[in-house]
């Protein structure tokens, strides 16, 4: 795991950025600022283009028109080549669903990024049996992951977002399929994990009670943030961010 | 639900007797129950006496009911504020918003933003609440659990309610216009 | 519900259109190439089952001529390459039997010839071919005689009489009308049959490929309809709708592209001379038979994909692992071979064994069969070796489905089997004819003359004007202390070949060995020398090159010029001369007959000549096989498009994820590659090995006793390479597509 790292001021960030799907505008002028360590929720109704925000800023959409930054250089500017060596070294993604490969054991899902950076096999298995026990599916390492629970499968997919050490995590719906407790304890892992690691959280859900995780909330309408729900207790989240 | 400010947002409209006063409350807000005549002028008069409302003149020869009311400056800050401040998580949150949001949309007040506002607060506790299961007992994560449910159907609520604006206060003056020509009527 | 059905095909949107158009256009193409041999094999059947005039045989013509029938000679002869067929027949009286193609026999002094014969004789100039038909040419051959537009037949009438005198005439009273003996090898019909088989079961390969096609999407579409009331009957009619419009179209589409390339099939020769453009057509029970078996096979295989699906109203939504496939797999291929075998045992050189070829068929749908294990194992052996990211997902992959993967590469795997089996036999079939000595002959024609030693002198000297021939004789001599073996004698004695000399009864002088040393030579200092002939006559009419003088034959101290001429050997220089000299023979050395009726003698033709006709078989089927070859190459092809565009659709999801994740577009394109790579190499290599060791038992049980053992020459590795190659240029072309599908940008999340 790579040493915790803090930055301040905004890691990440989206100027007035605007997107549309043929004839359909999906984000009008959204823009919105992450901080190094923080824990970003985008709430939003469906259909308000709070998921294209989450894309456009993980640098899987260009956006028509505006700039997303990230870590000083412009992102939205990249080629496809650097921004998917980004995607694999520098961002993790947790989706709602269908992000592992089901043929796949849980522990190959895992050591998979790594094995694309050209880590050894034995120090990527090692390194995935060790997030596995992380988030306490030590024993079905060897398991397919069209076998897993949905608990189980998220579990492996953060353990997957987390393996490289990444200095930013994706999130979308990441408890969007599953029932409450289970829901809860894969945030508690997500968050728990991440403000370990001093990993920034960017969470884009439609559920109160998962946005509520986050340090600040911000919420997307009509294609644009219309409220920024900063938190009060801004000050501890940064805080507990350096411990 | 909080009668005096509800009152006195109704007088905000414009200046009224307490008789039509207790006939648009127990319309809009009454929900079957009718508000005491005793408890309305007694009302006016608290608020008479901190300032909030002036009386008017009344005919000669009227009694109290026949008094014209009309809001003070004073009062119109009153409202203002208790419309802006949200509302703490409480088993009537809902009548109370209902009443603000209404009131908000007859004066023709931002509506809208009062619910953002509302919103903000009820995430702000459900932060508070989710911070607290991480560190607390069971028994405390249960209860925390409890209020992050109630929040989070007045969240729905909000949002849904978000949603209507715009059909409230369109109903809303079909029925100041209805009432207006009742009134103009019965005179 | 069949319209439903219907609807549901063709409405469900651009990219289920793009596979019903992949489909039909692979089955067209199918289609097309299945009326192609078929139209060929008609043509074939066509021409074998002519009556065979030339065949009527007759009773010998009694010493006085009866009032009735026809005197028929008939004969063969030879034209740069081609056969003349040529009979001479002399009307007896009333009820003349009558040839086919004419309403008349000719009269004497005339000649009937074939159209291609007729244009030849204007042409060519008479000393090489118009001097040899006595009389001028009346009339024209018509269709029902000739077995093609090329064939060249000539009837010649003469009188009586003349007719009479020359050796072979039988008299004949009716025209046979059996068709002609089996001539062609047993290899023709199993070439044919394996050129059908080698069409049909790829097709049928394709359609069951095309009809899994998607899989995923058309299970959500299932499992919407049963959410609706749908029964699991009406799933199995939808989806027997969607493989028949696709199959129905292509067949139509197939039978159109058929006709259109018609026309310039009938004018190729396959087999043989060329057929009549209007017999290359297949029956109309073959069209119907497609058009209506085609479909039956598409529905038949979406009916049985189906089988083992349980559609549910959900759908499947946690996928169990399939079971791994099992070694007994392998037991149809082992049937497959074991029934070849005992074929084979059966097998002698007249005919092949009647089991022969339900096992080549069992065989090929063994390795279709045991596919699936073979990939299974190849992967279990590839992902201990493979390092990468690309081999760990190409390999779980495999590991997973093999039945998937082995799929596309199905009609590959076949089409090495054939093409292994091709390329085993046919070089080998070539080497069995050809020997160094022979091109030493190549332009050395002889004849047997069998003349009188005044008439031979005469007919040496008449060669020896014709510029550019040379004439070697070789006389013969009463064998010392032996019977004149064999065959009439008669005034001209000419002993017909077959090895009937017994003794030396040849007599060639040494000057002449000295010419064609490759013959043999004599013993030093002798001048004529005495051998027998049977190493240059036997085997008729296959001569062969054997030498048949050595130095231990003893001399002959006689005079060799007043010995009767039996055999000359001509050297020529040239076409035109070498017809130039067939013809002074036609006229001045008619062929004699010996050895009753009905065997037409050989008319006089070079050594090159001779193993020309024996190559062009042997190269005949060679075309023929490369030709299934290839057919059952490009059907793979097509089935390995179908697939692999299949394959895209199904991945779209998935591999736009993990490249949404950061996965490079390169791993994801090796995956690909590695996804067919390792199951073609598997099942490629038992398919060869398996291909090679049956045809090389084959062989050895057919092939005369001491020829060695085939090799795999570099024709089959060409074509093996290309092959491959080609597979993976279609894999290949799919990449981009995969590159643009998977853009993380087009992810529709939900």
């Amino acid at each position: 795991m790579t040493t915790p790292t803090v930055m301040r001021g905004r890691l990440i960030e989206a100027r007035d950025i605007t997107k549309s799907f043929g004839q359909t505008p999906a984000l009008r002028g959204a823009s919105v600022a992450v901080a190094g360590g923080e824990i970003l929720a985008i709430m939003g109704p469906s259909g308000s283009g709070k998921s294209t925000l989450l894309h456009c800023l993980a640098g899987i959409f260009t956006p028509d028109r505006g700039e997303v930054w990230f870590d000083g250089s412009r992102l939205d500017t990249m080629s496809e080549a650097d921004r998917t060596r980004l995607r694999r070294t520098a961002f993790g993604f947790v989706f709602q669903f269908g992000q592992l490969v089901p043929e796949l054991t849980a522990a190959d899902n895992v050591a998979l990024p790594m094995l694309l950076n050209r880590v050894s096999r034995r120090a990527a298995y090692k390194s995935a049996g060790l997030w596995l026990d992380k988030l306490g599916l030590g024993d079905k390492g060897g398991r397919r992951t069209g076998e897993l629970s949905g608990g189980e499968a998220q579990r492996v997919a953060i353990a997957r977002a987390l393996g490289l050490g990444p200095t930013l995590i994706f999130a979308d719906e990441p408890t969007g399929s599953l029932d409450s407790l289970t829901g809860e304890k894969v945030m508690d892992l997500l968050v728990g994990l991440a403000r370990e690691g001093g990993t920034t959280v960017v969470l884009v859900t439609h559920d109160a009670r998962v946005a509520a995780y986050a340090d600040r909330v911000v919420l997307v309408r009509d294609g644009m943030v219309s409220v920024d729900m900063g938190s009060a207790t801004v000050a501890a989240a940064s805080a507990r961010a350096v411990n | 639900m909080s009668v005096p400010l509800t009152l006195l947002g109704l007088l905000e409209r414009e200046p009224s007797h307490g008789y039509d006063l207790k006939r648009d409350y127990d319309a809009y807000f009454g929900r079957g129950k009718q508000l005491p005549f005793g408890q309305v002028y007694a009302t006016l008069g608290r608020l008479a006496r901190d300032g909030m409302v002036v009386a008017g003149d009344a005919e000669p020869g009227d009694g109290p009911e026949r008094k014209r009311y009309a809001i003070t400056d004073t009062g119109k800050d009153e409202v203002d504020a208790w419309l802006a401040d949200p509302v703490e998580p409480e088993p009537h949150l809902q009548t109370v918003l209902f009443a603000k949001v209404t009131l908000a949309l007859m004066l023709g007040k931002p509506a809208a933003s009062y619910l953002d506002a509302q919103r903000t607060a009820h995430l702000r506790r459900m932060q508070d609440l989710t911070e607290l299961k991480r560190t607390g007992s069971l028994v405390d994560v249960i209860l925390a659990d409890h209020g992050l449910f109630h929040l989070e159907a007045d969240l729905r609520w909000i949002d849904l309610t978000s949603a209507r604006l715009t059909e409230l206060a369109a109903a809303l003056v079909r029925e100041a216009a209805l009432e207006t020509d009742k009134r103009e009527r019965t005179r | 519900m069949l319209r439903l059905g219907l609807r549901l095909t063709l409405r469900s949107g651009r990219e289920a259109l793009v596979r019903l158009a992949l489909t039909t256009a692979a089955v067209a193409v199918g289609v097309a190439l299945l009326l192609g041999v078929l139209a060929e094999f008609h043509a074939f059947q066509a021409q074998s089952n002519q009556s065979c005039w030339s065949c009527t045989t007759g009773a010998s013509a009694p010493s006085r001529l009866p009032a009735r029938g026809d005197l028929w000679n008939d004969s063969v002869d030879f034209y740069q390459g081609q056969t003349i067929t040529r009979l001479d027949v002399a009307s007896l009286g009333s009820a003349a039997a009558v040839p086919p193609g004419v309403s008349r026999l000719p009269a004497p002094g005339t000649y009937y010839a074939s159209p291609a014969l007729a244009a030849l004789l204007r042409t060519v100039p008479a000393g090489q071919l118009g001097d040899r038909f006595p009389g001028h040419l009346a009339g024209t051959i018509g269709d029902a005689a000739l077995s093609g537009p090329d064939q060249l037949v000539i009837y010649v009438g003469y009188t009586p009489a003349a007719l009479a005198a020359v050796p072979g005439t039988q008299w004949v009273t009716s025209i046979g009308s059996a068709p002609a003996p089996e001539v062609f090898t047993p290899f023709f019909r199993y070439a044919f049959g394996v050129g059908v088989v080698a069409v049909l079961f790829p097709i049928v390969v394709l359609i069951s490929t095309a009809t899994r096609l998607a899989t995923a999407r058309r299970e959500e579409r299932f499992a919407a309809l049963r959410l609706v009331g749908g029964t699991p009957g009406d799933i199995r009619v939808i989806a027997a709708v969607e493989s028949v419009v696709s199959a129905f179209c292509g067949a139509v589409l197939g039978v159109v592209l058929f006709l259109l390339v018609r026309p310039a099939i009938a004018d190729a020769t396959l087999i043989g001379p060329r057929y009549f453009a209007d017999t290359v057509n297949p029956t109309v029970w073959a069209y119907v038979a497609i058009l209506v078996g085609v479909p039956l096979v598409a529905a038949a295989a979406a009916l049985i994909s189906l089988r083992r699906v349980q559609v549910s109203p959900l759908g499947v939504s946690r996928r169990a692992t399939p079971r791994p496939p099992t070694a007994w797999r392998l037991t149809t291929l082992v049937i497959g071979v074991a029934l070849y075998i005992f074929g084979l045992a059966a097998t002698t050189h007249k005919s092949i064994g009647a089991a022969v070829y339900p096992g080549l068929i069992v065989t090929m749908i063994g390795l279709v069969l045991a596919g699936p294990w073979l990939t299974a194992q190849a992967a279990r052996v590839f992902s201990s070796v493979s390092r990468g990211s690309s081999g760990l997902l190409a390999t779980r992959r495999l590991a997973e489905n093999p039945k998937t993967a082995f799929r596309a590469v199905t009609g590959l795997v076949l089409a090495v089997f054939l093409g292994t089996m091709v390329g085993t036999l046919v070089p080998a079939v070539n080497a069995t004819e050809a020997s160094p000595a022979n091109s030493a002959l190549s332009n050395v024609l002889i004849d047997q003359v069998g003349l009188s030693p005044q008439a031979g002198a005469a007919l040496l000297s008449g060669l020896s004007t014709i510029k550019g021939a040379h004439a070697y004789p070789l006389y013969w001599q009463q064998a010392p202390g032996g019977g004149s073996g064999g065959g009439s004698g008669g005034k001209g004695g000419a002993i017909q070949g077959g090895g009937q000399g017994s003794g030396a009864d040849i007599v060639v002088s040494c000057s002449t060995m000295r010419a064609l040393a490759v013959l043999g030579q004599c013993a030093p200092g002798i001048a004529a020398v005495q051998a027998a002939d049977d190493n240059l006559l036997s085997d008729n009419p296959l001569f062969n090159t054997k030498a048949f003088v050595s130095s231990s034959d003893p001399a002959y101290r006689g005079d060799i010029a007043t010995l009767p001429l039996q055999t000359v050997l001509v050297r020529v220089d040239s076409p035109a001369t070498l017809e130039r000299v067939r013809t002074f023979l036609a006229v001045n050395a008619p062929p004699q007959v010996s050895g009753g009726p009905g065997s037409a003698p050989t008319p006089p033709r070079t050594f090159g000549e001779t193993l020309g006709i024996r190559l062009s078989r042997a190269a005949t089927l060679e075309k023929l096989v490369y030709a299934a070859v290839a057919i059952t190459l490009i059907m793979a092809g097509c089935s390995l498009a179908v697939a692999a565009g299949g394959g895209l659709v199904d991945r779209k999801r998935p591999f736009t994820l993990l490249r949404v994740s950061g996965t490079p577009v390169s791993v994801l394109s090796r995956v690909v590659l590695l996804e067919a790579a390792v199951p073609l190499l598997a099942a490629t290599l038992v398919a060869a090995v398996i291909a090679y060791w049956t045809s090389v038992v084959a062989f050895i049980r057919l092939a005369p006793a001491g020829t060695a053992i085939p090799q795999l020459g570099h024709v089959y590795f060409t074509l093996m390479g290309i092959g491959l190659v080609v597979a993976f240029g279609v894999i290949a072309v799919t990449l981009p597509l995969l590159r643009r599908m998977t853009a993380p940008g087009s992810i529709r999340f939900e």
